[in-house]
């Protein structure tokens, strides 16, 4: 890779954040795995991306996100998220088709559309849920979902809205048949699908 | 039946398992530690129809992973011992997530007994649950109970002996009703694998249970496994990239689906909902208690109640105590002359009358205060506690389920040192239980009285003594901020709290709680304080010259002195500050002894004509944070299982102490 399109910056730092989610940092061995792609064409990368203060890279160490870094990471995995969610809820396509397609297609969405799109499918996150409100979650960030799987905040189950604590945080959740409250730092890392109003 | 059989009780937090486990022993119970740990061991033993039954209370856990203490300890234990039945019980209103752990129990392939309990709340609210289907699917008995109310138990008993009768046949329920080929097809492989190995643990679970463990990457699985088998290591590493490829999603996402489809499978053919008969009491409960307005004021109520029952209800009793033991002192003292052997009297009389004393008058207090935290927390209540202030704790980096320690702290630091078990995270918990001694406790309450009144007068004593009171707090709250920036700043901590429905706690459970916090008091912090008191009586009474500068105390007081000048103290109140270790009135009470060698003057004329008021100021502050007495560095050791965290304690309060009065004093003395 010699130049950098905006798509390349893209993958590889989605792929950094996925990686870095499990251990904080990622190996240049790993992306370049995932990337299907020789080692040095990653380290050449690799550079280019620390010039632009994007990632935190030294020669044999593992690469980690810089602030803005992560925050672009995190928006392609938001469109991914939405597009994935639009491709298999509303078009009901099978999961692999549309994980390949959203790959290809967050790269081109823009803010407006996005935003757009999130209204139609009612993707938000768990903290943004309101008291009347049903909705399913489409998605936990790995890291807290092994956490908070045996109390029934799985991919599907149904939450509504219980309480607010009197000083706004943390947030009561009703899942299934049991009352789980959670801070809106980690609520947000659960995206939900709003069903009925 | 020759050998001793062994059951286990194992369930979810808030399942009602230990009023079970109480029903089924009767109370006879021995407690004790897992090792390295100090979570409390729980078993007893019972004989039904001359058989003889161990039964272990193991702890509360989710799931059948390592995520907090008492999860790993689960998992640990069932997988190093043998138990010829595990008693699953389950809250029967919670199904759905009851069974997250059940699932687990069951494909670990030992015999399991399934007891439905809180069945009557179930039934309450409309939930009907198909006794024989639910048998059929997962291949166990299955056993309605109410712990509470005692029934259930005679048909769990007969299904326990009827289980162990039947010779053991390893029983993996046929999960087949989840079509996901991809996360069939890798547990076959790996537990093709697994089952040419000798077995892995020593309770020999199925190679499947194994096998989804390892996929679901659970640490302490897999570095036991991969220790043993590291040629494993690459074919769990391929089935687990291959079921992500196939899946689009992680491994422990995979596991994750593959069990509540499992879950929603058996809810789906095992239970029917009705409409509840009402809105669930519950509900209605919290929707005052946790109200946007209303939540607050009635939170610091309940706290305001609980503080005045604890420590003004067992005053009386205290008081008893007291001159119980004044006046065994005095008839002793009479029966044995003052001639005889008067070292050995003095140490019988002052020291370990003295030290037994101060450690049993402290009963009542604890006493009353389980019984107020075994309430709060039986009803349910204290998740609510927590919910209602983590916001404001988070602030000062705590999290909710520190606030009630604290509050507790405000009457004596060891009941809430004890009190910080209920935090599950490491680092809350020992941010928690580390500031716990800035909150003045009411040991320190006659230090405060009698300087106050030597030195300010009345308009002034209720400020002073609110401030004194505030810059604890203050301090406690720098101290929790600073350690979450320094010693904690890598550790991060989920705040995930379940806000059970509230229930009545029964008396016996109560009282059997409350019986064994007493014999943990008596035996282990006493023991501690009964030889630290004897020590510091030693210390302040030898070498016997008549002048009280030449004792142990005072000669360390001379020691210090060219320290504590800084801060205004003399030898004298330095040598009675050696005392104030043991128990902080001591200190009270060896100031008055050198003012009465110092010409018999009451104690509040000796400090007025010696000391100013900023002195007395520097004084009490002082007191409220150096060296948390001798009770609460046994506390912190036992609760901690480390002497470092107890020795740090000691070190940083004091050099705060030092810190905060020297900038009090040197400022002062410009000043004024």
């Amino acid at each position: 890779m010699n130049s950098l399109t905006t798509t390349s910056t893209e993958d590889c730092l989605e792929i950094i954040a996925k990686l870095a989610e499990k251990e904080g940092h990622a190996h240049v061995s790993d992306i370049a795995r995932q990337l299907g792609v020789k080692k040095p064409s990653v380290t050449a990368t690799l550079k280019s991306l620390a010039e632009k203060g994007l990632v935190q890279y030294e020669s044999y160490h593992p690469v980690e996100l810089t602030r803005k870094g992560t925050q672009i990471a995190t928006k392609v995995m938001k469109k991914h998220d939405t597009l994935k969610c639009f491709l298999t809820q509303c078009l009901k396509l099978p999961a692999e088709h549309a994980d390949t397609l959203a790959c290809k297609l967050e790269h081109e969405l823009d803010d407006v559309a996005l935003e757009r799109l999130s209204e139609f499918v009612k993707m938000k996150s768990l903290d943004q849920l309101l008291p009347d409100e049903e909705a399913v979650i489409v998605s936990i960030n790995p890291a807290l979902g092994r956490r908070v799987a045996p109390y029934g905040l799985v991919k599907g189950a149904s939450v509504r809205l219980s309480r607010i604590a009197p000083l706004g945080d943390p947030r009561s959740f009703l899942v299934n048949d049991t009352e789980i409250s959670l801070r809106a730092s980690e609520a947000k890392q659960i995206q939900v699908e709003v069903q009925a109003v | 039946m020759n050998r001793a059989l062994s059951i286990a009780l194992v369930g979810q937090p808030n399942c009602g398992k230990t009023t079970i486990f109480n029903a089924l022993t009767g109370g006879r119970q021995h407690v004790g530690n897992y090792s390295g740990v100090t979570v409390e061991r729980h078993t007893g033993i019972c004989s039904w129809k001359d058989v003889e039954i161990q039964i272990t209370d193991l702890p509360g856990a989710h799931s059948l992973t390592a995520s907090s203490v008492d999860e790993a300890i689960v998992q640990k234990t069932l997988l190093e011992e043998r138990f010829d039945v595990l008693v699953n019980v389950i809250d029967s209103t919670q199904l759905t997530r009851s069974l997250y752990l059940t699932v687990q129990l069951l494909n670990l392939g030992f015999p399991v007994i399934l007891a439905l309990n809180m069945s009557d709340e179930a039934e309450t609210k409309g939930i009907r649950i198909d006794i024989k289907q639910l048998e059929m699917l997962t291949g166990c008995p299955v056993v309605q109970t109410v712990g509470r109310l005692g029934k259930g138990m005679d048909e769990l008993r007969a299904a326990v002996l009827k289980t162990i009768q039947k010779p053991f046949v390893r029983k993996i329920p046929d999960w087949n009703y989840h079509g996901d080929e991809h996360m069939r097809r890798a547990v076959s492989k790996l537990s093709e694998a697994l089952s040419p190995e000798k077995p892995l643990f020593l309770s020999a679970p199925s190679p499947e249970w194994v096998a989804v463990k390892l996929l679901e990457r659970d640490t302490t699985v897999t570095e036991e496994v991969f220790q043993r088998i590291p040629t494993l290591q690459t074919i769990v590493q391929h089935q687990i990239g291959m079921l992500e490829a196939a899946q689009g999603e992680s491994s422990e996402e995979v596991v994750s689906d593959f069990r509540y489809g499992i879950i929603n499978a058996l809810v789906q053919a095992c239970q029917r909902q009705s409409a509840p008969s009402r809105e669930d009491i519950t509900r209605q409960v919290d929707r005052v208690i946790t109200h946007r307005i209303w939540g607050l004021p009635i939170f610091f109520l309940i706290m305001y109640a609980m503080f005045s029952l604890t420590f003004i209800a067992s005053e009386p009793l205290m008081h008893l105590l007291e001159s119980a033991f004044a006046s065994l002192g005095s008839l002793l003292g009479s029966c044995w002359p003052a001639a005889r052997f008067p070292e050995l009297r003095s140490l019988a009389l002052d020291g370990v009358l003295g030290g037994v004393c101060g450690v049993l008058v402290f009963l009542p207090n604890i006493l009353m205060l389980f019984l107020c935290l075994a309430l709060i927390e039986g009803t349910g209540y204290m998740a609510r506690a927590a919910f209602i202030m983590d916001r404001a704790m988070r602030a000062v980096g705590l999290q909710g389920k520190s606030f009630i320690p604290l509050v507790i702290g405000f009457g004596c630091s060891v009941p809430a040192i004890m009190a910080t078990r209920m935090i599950e995270s490491r680092r809350d918990r020992l941010a928690t239980l580390f500031i716990v001694p800035l909150m003045s406790c009411g040991a320190k309450l006659p230090i405060y009285s009698l300087i106050i009144a030597a030195f300010f007068t009345p308009v002034w004593r209720a400020p002073v003594l609110l401030s004194v009171y505030l810059i604890g707090v203050l301090a406690a709250f720098a101290v929790a901020a600073l350690m979450r920036k320094t010693v904690f700043k890598d550790e991060s901590s989920i705040f995930i709290l379940e806000l059970p429905p509230y229930r009545l706690p029964t008396f016996k459970s109560v009282g059997i709680h409350l019986w064994e916090r007493a014999q943990l008091y008596i035996y282990k912090a006493g023991t501690i304080i009964l030889v630290a008191s004897i020590i510091f009586w030693a210390a302040t009474t030898y070498p016997k010259t008549g002048h009280p500068e030449d004792t142990v105390s005072g000669r360390v007081g001379y020691v210090l002195e060219p320290a504590m000048r800084h801060i205004g103290f003399d030898w004298h109140i330095s040598s009675a500050l050696v005392g104030a270790f043991a128990a902080k009135e001591v200190f009270v009470s060896q100031l008055a002894i050198l003012a009465a060698v110092d010409g018999e003057k009451p104690l509040r004329q000796f400090l007025q004509e010696r000391y100013t008021p900023l002195q007395g100021y520097v004084l009490m502050i002082f007191c409220l944070m150096a060296t948390p007495c001798v009770a609460t560095f046994a506390t912190v050791r036992k609760e901690t299982q480390s002497w470092g965290w107890a020795f740090a304690q000691q070190g940083a309060m004091t050099l705060l102490a030092y810190c905060v009065c020297l900038v009090i004093y040197q400022v002062g003395c410009l000043l004024f």
